[in-house]
């Protein structure tokens, strides 16, 4: 559940980008200022315009008074434009900035908040919660408390003119905060409530619409449906809550404001027929008054409503700016690699503290040495993977590369040393020519066609009519699964890291399809050190070493072929994994 | 970072309104100036109200009011004044018992005293004036004639 933010709590988290446009939110304020007195001043200044022609026939008056009403008009149109030059000025700059600081977030965040994180929620919120933001600010706080100024002076007015109507108003306005009060704690409830249901909601969608052909696979659409329509009810009743809790608060507001502007134009009309105001007071009073109830009480009570919804939006913001990011990497040192020699020391790490993962891992990979790391599902294999390279902080021991601990050496270093080549390939919505450029922008022309020419993937790149300009992924041509391993290991050729690491990268490739890709890692790899995190034997067979992990610790080592003969649980391990693959000879 | 790079027109829209406070403030500026300058040049006269009553003396109708110091010059009659309000000249004031009886000037005068239907009347008697400002700010637009 989000925490629950108060007004000044959403002022506070809010501030720093307020602070940012400081002085354009300012003048924003201040046109909108001017914009109420002028609102405030209209009537009064057309009820003097009508008196005088009305009563005294005084022409003269009359034309000078409509000429400032002229002009306050103009002025006021004027400068209604230029606050809306500032509005959608401030509006893009505010939302734009919150949303980079989340996107950083994100693109920051540990590994451990990035598996707590859900997609749906995560889009919901960079996407629409921070416009709510701005909405805040400009809505909550500025045209509120203007509507309170603008409340204030046409109270004071409506005294000037006739105390009893002043009073009148005055004794119906703490009901109204009383109203407001109650309902907009029902809703606030009903608005986290909702929030929270939505998100979930939104996440599954995310799964759901990413895992559609294992649904239909799996023959689940059914248990789907019903939980797409469970989504959709538990949605829909709280949004009839929150729709009838918001509808009854304005609903009674409204019937308490119309008694009150009944009661003001009952006042009105005994005062004119006494004759102690005039045609143009009865104008003023009647304006005030029906402002006072739509400009400012319906308008704030309309206000502390949306404020209750949009103050949980921003603690979602807030929750998420507050996960822990890569900035708690204590590690400040430049790593540099030479030889490339892996040396994991009495390593510990559990993802949850009670089911550790490693458990005293001792390795030592020297440089320039293909190291397979194979092992049963859940056996520690793609942990070491990420712990090498600063994705989890390890609890105990020690990682070095080339003798410099990981842990002192900063992530920027160590990631552009160790590459990764995984089974799920990024590929974006680019050209070619971007995907590739990804992993090292400052690449050359001749560089990129060197590396794909090394990744194999010259040929088909050549054969294209646009070749790097091609545009791939979604919106551009598909890749088959062989082609995106070769982008990638083009990639890692633009890159060039000392350290290598294939995280199960051809488990899901055709045999045909893996031997070829395994030619050009043959190639990638000469001369630099490597980890194959492997579920085939061919992939394990490709290296000079090969460990077994079991339970969280190294269980045996060796040459794979001298593995294949003498030890019986790697035997086992591959002879299950084969069947399983369908890759028995 | 500048969103608005796309629209040439628009950025240098942007630019010179949100650039500086200079343009906008100078707006407000002048536009308060003018404002400013109109309302107090603009003035409104200060108009007290009397209560008044018809009376016959020497079998001309007059009007007479309590209070002893009364300007004479224009004034605004009435019984009611959302029904008929009559502009006239009082031409004479002189002491009358605790009040005033006020004459009006010539034949309009007496035409209007004869055409009034009730006993109880209310003078509108402008005295001096005020800034069309002062009528905005601390009278709300009440009181003016």
């Amino acid at each position: 559940m989000d925490e629950k933010l108060t007004l000044f709590g959403g002022v506070k988290f809010l501030r720093k980008y307020f602070n940012k446009h400081k002085r354009n939110f300012i003048l924003f304020y201040i046109g909108w200022f001017v914009d109420n007195a002028l609102t405030v001043i209209a009537p009064i200044i057309f009820s003097i315009m009508i008196d005088q022609i009305v009563y005294y026939n005084n022409l003269n008056v009359f034309l000078r008074v409509s000429l400032v009403f002229a002009l306050m008009s103009l002025f006021s149109c004027i400068n209604y434009f230029l606050i809306y030059t500032f509005h959608h000025y401030l509006m893009s700059m505010y939302i734009f900035d919150i949303r980079m600081d989340l996107f950083n977030k994100i693109q920051t965040m540990n590994a451990v908040s990035m598996s707590r994180a859900k997609t749906g929620d995560l889009i919901s919120t960079l996407l629409y919660d921070t416009e709510e933001c701005m909405h805040f600010i400009i809505r909550n706080i500025f045209h509120s408390f203007n509507a309170l100024l603008k409340g204030a002076f046409y109270i004071t007015y409506i005294f000037i003119i006739s105390i009893i109507a002043g009073f009148t108003v005055v004794l119906f306005l703490p009901l109204v905060v009383y109203i407001t009060y109650r309902f907009g704690k029902r809703i606030r409830s009903f608005s986290d409530n909702q929030r929270e249901i939505y998100g979930g909601y939104a996440s599954w969608l995310f799964e759901i619409l990413r895992g559609l052909t294992d649904i239909r696979l799996l023959s689940a659409e059914k248990n789907v449906r019903r939980k797409f329509i469970g989504f959709q009810r538990k949605l829909f009743q709280v949004d009839i809550k929150t729709k009838l809790a918001n509808l009854t608060s304005n609903q009674i507001i409204e019937g308490v404001s119309l008694l009150l502007q009944l009661a003001v134009f009952g006042i009105c009309a005994y005062l004119a027929f006494l004759g102690e105001i005039t045609i143009g007071n009865v104008i003023v009073l009647m304006t005030f008054t029906f402002a006072l109830k739509d400009q400012c009480i319906a308008y704030i009570v309309r206000n502390i409503m949306e404020a209750q919804t949009r103050l949980t939006r921003i603690a979602r913001i807030k929750r998420f700016m507050s996960m822990e990011d890569e900035s708690s990497w204590k590690g400040k040192n430049e790593l540099t690699v030479s030889r490339g020699d892996i040396q994991f020391q009495q390593v510990h790490f559990a993802y949850d503290p009670r089911k550790p993962v490693l458990k005293g891992l001792n390795l030592s990979i020297p440089g320039g040495r293909h190291v397979a790391i194979a092992g049963k599902s859940g056996c520690g294999k793609t942990t070491i993977a990420s712990l090498l390279i600063g994705l989890y902080e390890r609890h105990a021991g020690s990682i070095t590369i080339d003798g410099q601990d990981i842990a002192s050496c900063n992530l920027k270093s160590i990631r552009q040393n160790v590459g990764v080549v995984q089974q799920d390939i990024l590929i974006f919505d680019a050209t070619i020519r971007e995907n590739l450029l990804i992993g090292n922008p400052k690449a050359s022309e001749e560089e990129m066609w060197d590396a794909c020419r090394k990744a194999g993937i010259l040929t088909f790149i050549e054969e294209l009519p646009d070749q790097l300009d091609t545009w791939i992924g979604n919106r551009g041509i598909g890749l088959s699964g062989g082609q995106k391993q070769r982008i990638a290991i083009a990639r890692i050729y633009l890159k060039n890291p000392s350290v290598i690491v294939f995280d199960e990268a051809t488990s899901a490739l055709d045999r045909e399809t893996e031997e070829r890709i395994h030619d050009a890692w043959r190639e990638l790899l000469r001369g630099r050190t490597a980890i194959v995190i492997a579920h085939r034997l061919s992939s394990v067979m490709l290296c000079d070493h090969c460990v077994l992990i079991e339970d969280g610790v190294v269980k045996e080592e060796g040459h794979p072929e001298q593995l294949l003969e003498t030890s019986e649980p790697f035997k086992k391990l591959f002879a299950v994994n084969e069947v399983a693959t369908g890759n028995v000879h | 970072m500048n969103l608005y790079q796309k629209n040439a027109l628009g950025r240098k829209y942007i630019r010179l309104v949100t650039g500086s406070p200079f343009i906008y403030l100078s707006f407000l500026a002048c536009m308060l100036a003018l404002f400013l300058f109109l309302t107090i040049s603009t003035k409104v006269d200060l108009i007290k109200t009397y209560q008044a009553k018809l009376v016959n003396v020497n079998e001309t109708p007059v009007l007479a009011v309590d209070s002893t110091d009364f300007p004479v010059g224009k004034a605004f009659l009435y019984t009611n004044k959302n029904k008929n309000v009559y502009p006239v000249h009082i031409q004479k004031a002189e002491p009358y018992q605790d009040g005033t009886l006020l004459h009006l000037d010539g034949n309009q005068g007496e035409d209007i005293l004869q055409s009034v239907d009730s006993q109880n009347l209310y003078l509108d008697v402008p005295q001096g004036e005020a800034t069309l400002l002062y009528f905005i700010l601390v009278k709300g637009g009440k009181g003016g004639g």
